[in-house]
């Protein structure tokens, strides 16, 4: 055992000596950690909306009317523009998610037949187009709704729709029982106190780790195959090292490596960016250790099968970006569809970021965790037997 | 310039030759635009898992039943939205979203009808949704959904109050007469809502001032573009690299002393950069094209991003070199500088996001890269382009005079 553990502190003394390995082992998720949990909605401390611009070409009650309904979304944040041609540059220069554009006449003619439409511009398959067309339509049912009652009132009492006094009295007892809505929907996350809601950080964060993780590889990866050249490894053959302790003690330093890595990214996460690591700290640690040994097992594969610095760059840059994006790192695989997210759950990194999420977001314990741990470790045994029965030492 | 030239040819051929950097340069962007396009949907842009709904509430409650109809209304044609269950408490309910089975149980209240009936207007009630915190697109859908439901409901209780005063201002006592002339206004306005749903809104692209028409790039194009001008960017670095590897491994100055001048060697270093970031982007189009289908644009646009693209590639690449002293610091120093470029730029978001990022990503020539390709696919013309491909080249004129000070004054 002490042999193992003398190869793994000989390869940790190595890398903490390279500075350069600080910078793909800790700077780099970090920085990635910040930008697409700000690009995902960062803290939600303060009420952040999709940028919109507006252009009214009316100015009357309806249109006014429609642009404090937009102005109460959460959803979009307005900004007005003077002219459609600057709107539509901002949207094309991507300075703004999507533009609204009230034409002449939407006051004078609102809920006629003759109601010229809202124009909406925005670049489709942009990533808030959907939200900026949804808010509108929103905001749309929402302005023609009070119109709607008044008219179906005056209707159902066989009463002429231009008589004024008779639409007063029911546009009045409308529009305050539509600005007391007897009914309400409550929304709670599981696992969450009432009202907190999950922060782009919570997303990014685990995901990021693990991308990370893996992209670190490449240093394990590449120290081996270094040392396989240079004819290191042939050399400890002639010790009284087994070839069982060399590679023990190769993926026993890359294990530690990985896991001290997260030690670092978790950290940070939970103390930085307010990502709930600690909610249970058993059922982390559980997961650490399952992501190290699965990091490991595929690192010391890689640097096993491939035996030129270039290969092994080539290997883990891909292998580590095709794993992270199956996986649901880079973007929720809820989003992609049964089919995608059924062959992301096949891969290993789906299911230790299901442990992590579920941590961070549901609080969940050591027996809700079981499965993705289960899983990273089923995948790292059969790396392992793998690179065992490939491992060449020249 | 014929030694320039063969320096290059000789550079391009060993590069090509190399299944690493083919892997690097070739596979890699392939199987990630193939991977993320399968995983968008392709052109047809975003698809969503099924979101598991379990809803709670008592047998025969009418309200359950219409919130039952609106959410398996979602599911039409090939879609299945959502799929839905029932559960007869909300205890009951919240413990399958616990438990993984569900991923937002909707609790209609028991007295939901008798508040929306009520005269008093005095009562209230909450239709509550429990929802599971890692998903994040199904449970919003189905709030929006629901919400549009509650707005219905609270919209028709305004008709009927606004109807029963009408009715009760004109004369009528009767409280038969007055529910009638009620129910009969909300189901007016239940009618408006419906035939309105849909109507008083066009969504179109912006307009790109010279094009004939604009074009939608779709999900696989833009993510394709955003990995190839990453990974011309990882081949540039490799290739230029090799002067690095040379210099380590002692033939490049061996070379400085044949009679071919320094700057001829050096140069022909630096046009394989150039040649083999071109041939790239030239091969990549192409396999998107046959691959996916996808309409880079036309033309003299895409012609004009592909030369300034590469340039720009080159430039970058020989300016990374140049900061270098190994090949190991090289490959580290510059991977990471191209990771933050990339990320900044949008490489990995397939397009650009909005605000404030759109303006940081011009920052880097990929940024301006990826925004020129956009238009282009767009159907933008070369005016539309013109303003990206001359920020381009700028990057790539800067990066690649300050690479060759650094490099003269090494080699000195």
């Amino acid at each position: 055992m002490s042999h193992i553990w003398t190869l793994a502190k000989k390869d940790l003394l190595q890398t903490s000596r390279d500075r350069l390995a600080f910078l793909f082992i800790i700077v780099m998720p970090l920085v990635f950690t910040l930008f697409f949990g700000l690009l995902f909605g960062g803290l939600h401390d303060e009420e952040t909306g999709l940028p919109v611009a507006i252009v009214d070409h009316d100015g009357g009650p309806a249109a006014e009317e429609l642009v404090n309904l937009l102005k109460e979304s959460e959803a979009v944040e307005l900004g007005a523009l003077p002219s459609e041609e600057e709107a539509n540059q901002a949207v094309d220069q991507y300075k703004v998610a999507g533009a609204i554009i009230i034409p002449a006449g939407f006051s004078a003619a609102f809920n006629t037949e003759e109601q010229p439409e809202i124009a909406v511009i925005a670049v489709q398959g942009s990533s808030g187009s959907q939200s900026v067309i949804e808010a509108v339509r929103s905001a749309l049912t929402r302005l023609t709704s009070a119109r709607l009652a008044v008219d179906a009132a005056l209707e159902a009492n066989e009463l002429d729709p231009e008589n004024s006094e008779a639409r007063s009295a029911a546009a009045a007892v409308v529009e305050s029982a539509l600005k007391n809505p007897a009914v309400t929907v409550k929304a709670e996350a599981a696992g969450t106190t009432a009202g907190e809601i999950p922060s782009g950080f919570d997303q990014a964060s685990p995901g990021m780790v693990i991308n990370f993780v893996l992209f670190s590889l490449m240093t394990a990866a590449i120290s081996l195959t270094t040392e396989r050249k240079t004819g290191a490894l042939r050399r400890l053959l002639t010790t009284r090292v087994r070839r069982t302790q060399i590679m023990g003690g190769k993926i026993l330093g890359m294990a530690i490596l990985s896991f001290l890595q997260q030690v670092a990214l978790v950290g940070v996460g939970q103390f930085l960016f307010g990502v709930d690591y600690l909610r249970d700290p058993a059922a982390l640690l559980l997961v650490m250790i399952s992501l190290s040994m699965l990091a490991a097992s595929l690192g010391l594969l890689i640097g096993t099968l491939f035996h030129s610095e270039q290969a092994v760059i080539a290997t883990t840059v891909i292998l580590s970006m095709v794993l992270a994006a199956l996986g649901g790192a880079w973007f929720p695989l809820e989003i992609t569809g049964s089919t995608f997210s059924t062959i992301g759950h096949l891969t290993p990194t789906a299911w230790v970021l299901d442990g992590f999420r579920g941590i961070i977001l549901r609080g969940w314990g050591v027996a809700d965790v079981l499965p993705s741990v289960g899983a990273a470790w089923g995948y790292a045994l059969v790396f392992f037997g793998l690179s065992a029965w490939r491992f060449r030492f020249e | 310039m014929k030694k320039a030239l063969t320096i290059a040819w000789k550079d391009l051929r060993s590069t090509y030759r190399n299944p690493a950097a083919l892997a690097m340069m070739l596979v890699a962007p392939l199987v990630l635009a193939s991977l993320l396009g399968l995983a968008f949907g392709g052109e047809a842009g975003f698809s969503i898992t099924t979101t598991k709904v379990v809803l709670a509430a008592e047998a025969g409650n009418s309200e359950a039943a219409h919130f039952e109809s609106v959410l398996t209304g979602l599911n039409d044609g090939n879609d299945r939205l959502v799929d839905l269950s029932r559960a007869e408490s909300e205890e009951e309910a919240r413990n399958l979203v616990d438990a993984g089975e569900s991923d937002v149980a909707i609790t209609v209240p028991a007295d939901l009808s008798e508040v929306l009936i009520d005269p008093s207007g005095t009562r209230s009630a909450s239709v509550l949704l429990y929802e599971n915190p890692t998903k994040t697109i199904g449970p919003a859908i189905v709030r929006g959904v629901v919400q549009q439901v509650v707005d219905g409901l609270n919209g028709a209780r305004a008709v009927a109050y606004g109807a029963g005063v009408l009715a009760f201002d004109a004369g009528v006592r009767e409280e038969q007469q007055i529910a009638a002339i009620a129910s009969r206004a909300a189901e007016l306005y239940a009618r408006g809502r419906e035939q309105g749903s849909g109507q008083g809104l066009t969504v179109g692209e912006p307009r790109l001032p010279d094009a004939q028409q604009t074009k939608n790039p779709g999900v696989a194009g833009q993510v394709l573009i955003g990995m190839m001008v990453f990974f011309m960017m990882i081949a540039a670095l490799n290739v230029a690299r090799t002067v690095l590897d040379e210099d380590y491994a002692g033939t490049l100055p061996r070379l400085f002393t044949t009679p071919t001048p320094q700057r001829i060697i050096l140069g022909g270093k630096f046009l394989s950069v150039f040649l083999v970031v071109m041939v790239q982007s030239l091969l990549l189009l192409l396999a998107g094209s046959l691959l996916f289908g996808t309409d880079w644009g036309s033309a003299l646009p895409v012609t004009l991003l592909i030369v300034s693209g590469a340039l720009a590639a080159a430039g970058l690449g020989v300016f990374l070199i140049s900061l270098a002293k190994t090949p190991g610091q090289a490959g580290a120093i510059g991977t990471g500088v191209l990771l933050v470029l990339a990320l900044v730029g949008g490489n990995f978001v397939g397009g650009a996001p909005e605000g404030f990022f759109s303006t940081v990503r011009r920052f880097t020539p990929n940024g301006w890269l990826l925004e020129g390709w956009l238009i282009a696919m767009r159907g933008g013309s070369p005016g539309d382009v013109a303003l990206q491909v001359l920020a381009a080249l700028a990057f790539a004129v800067v990066l690649f005079t300050a690479g060759v000070l650094v490099f003269r004054r090494r080699y000195a």
